[in-house]
């Protein structure tokens, strides 16, 4: 918590490449020893954020659902002021009108579409529509076609409008580049990748992450992303064939299990343990959860590993590749934590039927608190802030597709 | 934190400050004695939320961009009091046990009536819901199962089935007049497609009073008793609009379980709807029950005989070959036990018949 504003202009720092002008006649100075890196402080507590969030659940059920823009916004502000660096706290200034507003423009804009829908069928086939196609059938699928690869473009809009919505001392974040753009790129990725068997996942993610990246602003600068596919492409075809050598496995093991108990004297067939199932006694309901439980314990045990030894190294990589003036990121993140935090969210949402989602972003915000490490410092006189640059409404679509939730 | 915090809102740099404030202005100065903010009291606003953020935010016209943050509670007291605008500079955090156990409280309070609301309020509600809005939803569903399938409309024939469901309907009290409709529909063949395909053998009570017959039912029904028996019990569940019930049901449902739910993880929902899956399989059960009932009484009113509904149950149970698949769906099957049913709707052989051995001839061959 010291005043580190003004010394830390006039040093050059400690940095990797960035070569401090030194006049020819003076002694050469030694460099000043790098500072230890710092790391976000979370210092919310997991009760406090469970009042604001059992406090909007309650008053989003008495309105029907409606206060949950308002809802929202109170656990962001929330999470996000409870999160600082450099010992100054973060700041979301969101409000609850926008998202609402957002919203209706977001439905608004789907009900114009459908009667777009509506009004080219009537044109084109007028009465005259084959009774066995449901014009609600028309309407849907016509939504599904057009939606699906919005919400790529959507979810675009809603990190610019949440970062817009963000600040550090005093300075705005932002997000810059098109929404269109990114879901063009994303749609176009997810269809070669979808071509290749999904070999082209680094290309693509290091694609989207990079434009993400590039594009995000604090102030009047922007981040930094110098990824490049090639340097993954080994650990993701370990992972590729790992993966499938684990399918293989599990179905193998599974196969084994159900022969088994299939084949014993005592055993049952398909049949009669439907037949159990359809007249269930507490005894039986205790088996069926048991075994659905051995099932998905089984599935994380072999597939769930294999998957976050990629994810948390992909994590590791991308963090790394990202700069912002003249601060680097680095995670730690190992696949035992990544392991762990997954199977454990899934645990607390699925016991809890959701009620434990303040519990899992508590923990998601520790996880990032303990696992991200912030290099060099922050030159304050080569960061100003932006001007103008925040979007009016946010997230509509986002919500109408029921994603995301903090 | 001790002290304060000033931004300037051009750079990203905090400036470490002591504050003096008094009923006029509030001024930071930094450790050198340098004045970075003299605000007027009257001109400030809090801009950060005293019951969500653990420091106070303030900005002022004057030096637009920048903000002074508050941390120490001391202070924060402290300015509070100074003027109204300075209010919610003081933090407004309850007692998190308290108040968590209230929430917890209220929300359970909340939910379980919800709970009963969807239980009980379609049963309430179902007759307020306009005729005419049925009436285009049930055009709709009677429309989709037409498909590509053959309506048979010999007249002779339907107004045989008419006279029928319009006696039920007039001893039922029910006030709207009911919609016969009579479909030649086929089972999806599997295979290929030598076998004779076999007809579909059922009848569905639609919303807004229409009445869907498959021909098959009228093929494979001994004697016009059988089939006045399940018209009855089809006219049962058009007098209690089981079907308006059942879709206000999974409407209340999805609604409470989506606001609960959220948005979290798709496994939770599946669960949430596997299990308003099975309760709403669980009324359609206790539905079937209230049909049969109000199908005898119908069938009792209009002085006919009334053994043809329980004759009928265990034709089809024998053509199982004498399994009762209701009863081995248990909790998955949307009729109650096919034996329950049979004992519960057994009547003597006595009574007028349903219709005119004539109006059976043109009924058989309504579809031809």
């Amino acid at each position: 918590m010291t005043d580190q504003s003004l010394a830390s202009a006039t040093l050059p720092p400690a940095w990797p490449g960035a070569s401090a002008p030194v006049a020819p006649t003076a002694p050469p100075q030694p460099l000043p020893p790098p500072k230890p890196p710092v790391q976000l402080v979370y210092d919310g507590k997991l009760g406090e954020l469970y009042v604001i969030y059992l406090r909007s659940m309650l008053l989003t059920l008495l309105t029907f659902g409606w206060y949950r823009f308002w809802g929202r916004t109170s656990v962001r502000r929330y999470l996000w002021s409870h999160f600082s660096a450099f010992g100054d706290r973060f700041e979301y200034r969101g409000l609850g009108i926008e998202l609402f507003l957002g919203f209706l423009i977001a439905v608004g804009s789907i009900l114009v579409f459908e009667g777009a829908v509506l009004g080219l069928v009537w044109l084109a086939w007028g009465d005259e529509l084959p009774a066995e196609i449901g014009m609600t059938d028309i309407m849907t699928w016509a939504l599904i076609i057009v939606g699906l690869p919005l919400l790529p473009v959507a979810q675009y809009a809603g990190w610019r409008y949440r970062l817009t919505r963000t600040a550090w001392r005093g300075i705005r974040t932002g997000l810059k580049g098109s929404s269109w753009s990114y879901g063009f790129m994303a749609m176009g990725w997810g269809m070669v990748n979808a071509m290749c068997m999904n070999l082209v996942t680094p290309v693509r993610d290091v694609s989207l992450n990079g434009y993400r990246t590039r594009h995000m602003t604090f102030g009047n600068l922007n981040f930094g992303f110098a990824g490049r596919a090639a340097d993954i492409y080994g650990r993701f075809i370990g992972f590729y064939f790992l993966n499938i050598l684990a399918w293989v496995v599990l179905v193998f093991v599974v196969s084994i299990i159900i022969g088994g108990v299939s084949s014993t004297p005592g055993g049952m067939s398909f049949e009669q343990m439907m037949e159990k199932l359809a007249h269930p006694t507490p005894i039986v309901l205790l088996i069926f959860f048991a075994v659905i439980l051995a099932f998905y314990t089984l599935v994380g045990v072999m597939i769930l590993p294999v998957r976050c030894w990629w994810m948390a190294y992909s994590i590791r990589y991308m963090v790394s590749r990202a700069w912002f003036d003249r601060l680097q990121f680095v995670t730690g993140v190992t696949t035992r934590q990544i392991w762990g935090f997954l199977v454990l969210n899934y645990l607390i949402l699925l016991f809890t039927l959701g009620l434990g989602g303040p519990w899992v972003m508590h923990r998601t915000a520790r996880l990032i608190a303990q696992q991200l490490w912030i290099y060099g410092e922050i030159d304050p006189q080569a960061v100003a802030q932006a001007m103008g640059g925040a979007t009016g409404v946010g997230e509509g679509l986002l919500d109408v597709f029921d994603v995301g939730s903090v | 934190m001790a002290g304060a915090r000033f931004y300037d809102g051009l750079h990203p740099t905090a400036y470490d400050v002591v504050l003096r404030a008094s009923t006029a202005e509030v001024v930071a100065t930094l450790a050198d004695g340098r004045i970075l903010a003299r605000w007027p009291v009257s001109e400030i606003e809090v801009v950060s939320d005293p019951w969500q953020e653990p420091h106070a935010l303030m900005v002022c016209p004057r030096q637009p961009g920048a903000r002074l943050a508050v941390e120490d509670l001391g202070y924060r007291e402290a300015l509070a009091v100074l003027a109204p605008n300075m209010a919610r500079v003081a933090p407004r955090r309850s007692r998190v046990t308290p108040v968590l156990g209230a929430l917890v409280a209220a929300l359970a309070l909340t939910i379980g009536t919800m709970a009963v609301l969807i239980e009980r309020a379609p049963d309430a509600v179902a007759p307020y819901v306009p005729y005419s809005m049925e009436r285009r939803m049930g055009a709709a569903v009677v429309a989709a199962m037409q498909g590509d399938s053959q309506t048979c409309e010999k007249a002779e024939g339907v107004a045989a089935l008419q006279r029928l469901v319009d006696r039920f309907q007039v001893a039922s009290g029910h006030p709207q007049k009911v919609t016969v409709r009579i479909i030649d529909m086929y089972e999806p063949s599997i295979g290929n497609g030598r076998e004779r395909k076999r007809r579909v053998v059922n009848a569905f009570a639609a919303p807004g009073g229409y009445m869907v017959v498959m021909a098959g039912l009228i093929e494979r029904a001994d004697g016009p008793e059988e089939l006045a028996g399940v018209m009855a019990h089809e006219m049962g569940h058009i007098v209690h609009r089981h079907s308006v019930k059942a879709l206000l049901r999974a409407y209340g449902f999805g609604l409470v379980t989506k606001l609960v739910v959220g948005g979290f993880s798709s496994d939770v929902g599946t669960v949430a709807d596997a299990g308003g899956l099975l309760l709403a399989l669980r009324h359609s059960r206790e539905a079937e029950r209230e049909a049969d009932r109000t199908a005898l009484q119908l069938l009792d009113a209009t002085g006919m005989r009334a053994d043809g509904l329980a004759r009928f149950f265990g034709k089809i149970m024998d053509e199982q070959g004498g399994k009762d698949g209701a009863q081995q769906m248990g909790v998955f099957s949307t009729h109650p036990p096919t034996t329950e049913r049979i004992e519960a709707t057994k009547r003597p052989p006595t009574g007028a018949p349903a219709m005119t051995a004539r109006e059976w001839q043109a009924l058989r061959a309504v579809c031809d």
